[in-house]
């Protein structure tokens, strides 16, 4: 069977028609509050941290051959108003990595800002929150790395201090293993402790548009969160997942019926990244979560697609697929190889008729015993999707590698 | 790069399932099955979340654009013009939630004109600079559930009120 579909794999002809995923960083993203990230009275960029630590080559330009840009098409993110019938406005933004101080956003220029988005009409005298997908001609190309996407907050209306009135974006929040309230936080594993402060979402103060400061990260680590902010780009998409039974962060739990993330799971930058395989913080109920890797691409519904594990990247570093497939490339193959291929262990599974292929390890009591005593230890994934209808060579897109830290 | 590490990476690309590994003790999850409906997120009727006003009353759409009249394209392929001066035609990206027809427009306090559906959801056009160059813009605005603070929330706990529970997590 597998040998037929790859025969077929290698016979068909046809280029698939490029289609708009969502990059799956917020399958499964419960949200816990609205927040301005710190910047509560000063006009303020809000920024996702998508970290080369954990993703890599996971939003690339599909039409460099070098594998050496990245771009994305549209954007969705949550705004909220405090007051309905007061006029706001946002922008979105985006910045790469300062080129002297890691892990902080260049203050010299941004990678790209648009200008204000205003927010519909609205009658209530209450808060009012809109699901907003942007979608710009163009966002410019930029080179590979770092990336800190997210939105522009502007001061609120004259006399007004927030969350009075003005605008904020929802967020979900780590949870510590002190924290007793109701809100939907998420608990992490222990490995989360090695997470560098500025892996998470930061502020970064502008004036009209134009960066005036450093980013400022939490000081402490009940302050991570991450914004609930979507991608969009024409590529395939690959993040690691976790099951958890955690019943503060359903959207966590197996199961459900989220299209996104079809077998439940979270894909978010906490237990996403950092699962609990052994109930680190001694849980009621016990942790024991599942981990896996999420593979999107619109552009194949019911197509092969290999899962490809390992304990590393690439030993000749990421290199663009076409080139190493030689000959045997045809159209419309992107991506880049980013994982140690030369030991990974490798999966076949099919995507659904969406595109979409959630797959589970399954671990065993054994096993996770196994990975604790190596802890820590990096777990690496990435994807490969095949266009069974191709023609002229074998159409394959890589998902980004994602890195799960165990 | 030798020859050899190329086709090792071809070969663990494009023929990786005839060697399928075991990794640990254990066979891989099944194969994923169908994914169901797409189910959108429990969210405040439109009309509770915009009280409608006589100004913001949604008029009858208007008939569909003429040939050459720039347009927004739609997910189910239909178009209509496009709108706030945008001269050029805009393929949408689509929100969270499914798309539904048309049932009027509404005029926002900018100045921008909006298409309302039947859902709640907001979209439009409009001329959006990216980088200080005006840019043709698809906007897609779906209502959700407003959340507190945080600061909100614990206190509401404190109090006894309770802090809202509603992340918007099923998308």
């Amino acid at each position: 069977m597998k040998a037929h579909l790859l025969i077929v794999a290698a016979a068909a002809f046809a280029v698939a028609a490029q289609a708009q995923n969502v990059l799956g960083f917020t399958a499964g993203q419960n949200t816990s509050y609205t927040d301005r990230l710190g910047a509560n009275n000063l006009e303020a960029d809000g920024l996702n941290h998508y970290d080369t630590r954990d993703y890599m080559d996971w939003m690339l330009d599909p039409t460099d051959p070098t594998g050496a840009t990245m771009k994305f098409t549209s954007l969705q993110v949550i705004v909220q108003d405090q007051i309905g019938t007061t006029a706001d406005s946002f922008t979105i933004v985006g910045y790469t990595e300062d080129p002297t101080t890691p892990d902080y956003p260049s203050q010299t220029a941004a990678w790209f800002r648009s200008g204000a988005i205003a927010l519909p009409a609205s009658t209530a005298t209450g808060a009012v929150a809109w699901i907003y997908t942007v979608t710009p001609a163009a966002i410019p190309a930029a080179p590979k790395g770092d990336a800190w996407i997210g939105v522009g907050m502007f001061l609120g209306p004259v006399g007004t201090t927030w969350p009075t009135d003005g605008l904020s974006t929802h967020c979900t929040f780590d949870k510590d293993t002190t924290y007793t309230g109701t809100a939907l936080r998420d608990l992490a594993g222990a490995q989360i402790a090695n997470m560098p402060l500025s892996n998470t979402a930061c502020w970064l103060p502008v004036t009209a548009g134009v960066p005036t400061g450093p980013a400022t990260y939490p000081t402490s680590a009940s302050g991570r969160r991450q914004i609930w902010l979507a991608l969009n780009a024409p590529v395939a998409s690959g993040v690691p997942v976790t099951q958890t039974n955690q019943a503060s962060y359903p959207s966590s739990n197996a199961g459900g019926a989220n299209a996104l993330v079809p077998l439940g799971g979270t894909t978010n930058m906490f237990s996403g990244l950092y699962p609990d395989l052994n109930d680190n913080h001694a849980q009621t109920p016990a942790r024991a979560d599942e981990i896996g890797f999420l593979v999107n691409d619109a552009s194949l519904p019911n197509a092969p697609v290999f899962v490809l594990i390992a304990f590393g990247g690439s030993p000749i570093g990421s290199t663009p697929l076409a080139p190493l497939m030689a000959g045997l490339s045809g159209p419309g193959t992107k991506g880049n190889v980013c994982i140690d291929f030369t030991s990974a262990a490798t999966f076949l599974g099919f995507s659904n008729g969406t595109g979409v292929y959630q797959h589970m390890l399954a671990l065993s009591p054994a096993t996770r015993l196994a990975l604790t005593g190596f802890s820590p230890i990096d777990v690496w994934y990435q994807g490969f999707m095949l266009n069974t209808a191709a023609v002229g060579g074998i159409e394959a897109h890589a998902t980004g590698c994602g890195i799960q830290h165990l | 790069m030798s020859q050899s590490t190329a086709i090792a990476a071809l070969g663990l690309v494009a023929v990786a399932g005839i060697g399928a590994w075991c990794w640990f003790d254990r066979e891989p999850a099944p194969v994923t099955p169908a994914a169901p409906a797409v189910v959108a997120p429990t969210e405040p009727k439109p009309s509770a979340l915009l009280p409608v006003q006589a100004d913001l009353q949604p008029k009858v759409a208007e008939a569909k654009p003429a040939a050459k009249e720039p347009a927004i394209r739609f997910p189910d392929g239909s178009t209509m013009p496009a709108l706030n001066g945008v001269k050029s035609d805009v393929v949408i990206q689509w929100g969270t939630r499914p798309f539904t027809k048309i049932i009027g427009t509404e005029d926002g306090p900018n100045g921008w004109k909006w298409y309302v559906h039947e859902n709640g959801t907001r979209s439009t056009t409009a001329m959006i600079d990216m980088n200080g160059v005006p840019s043709p813009t698809g906007l897609v605005a779906e209502p959700t559930t407003a959340l507190p603070t945080r600061m909100e929330f614990e206190e509401g706990l404190k109090n006894g009120a309770g802090g809202s529970a509603g992340g918007s997590g099923k998308k």
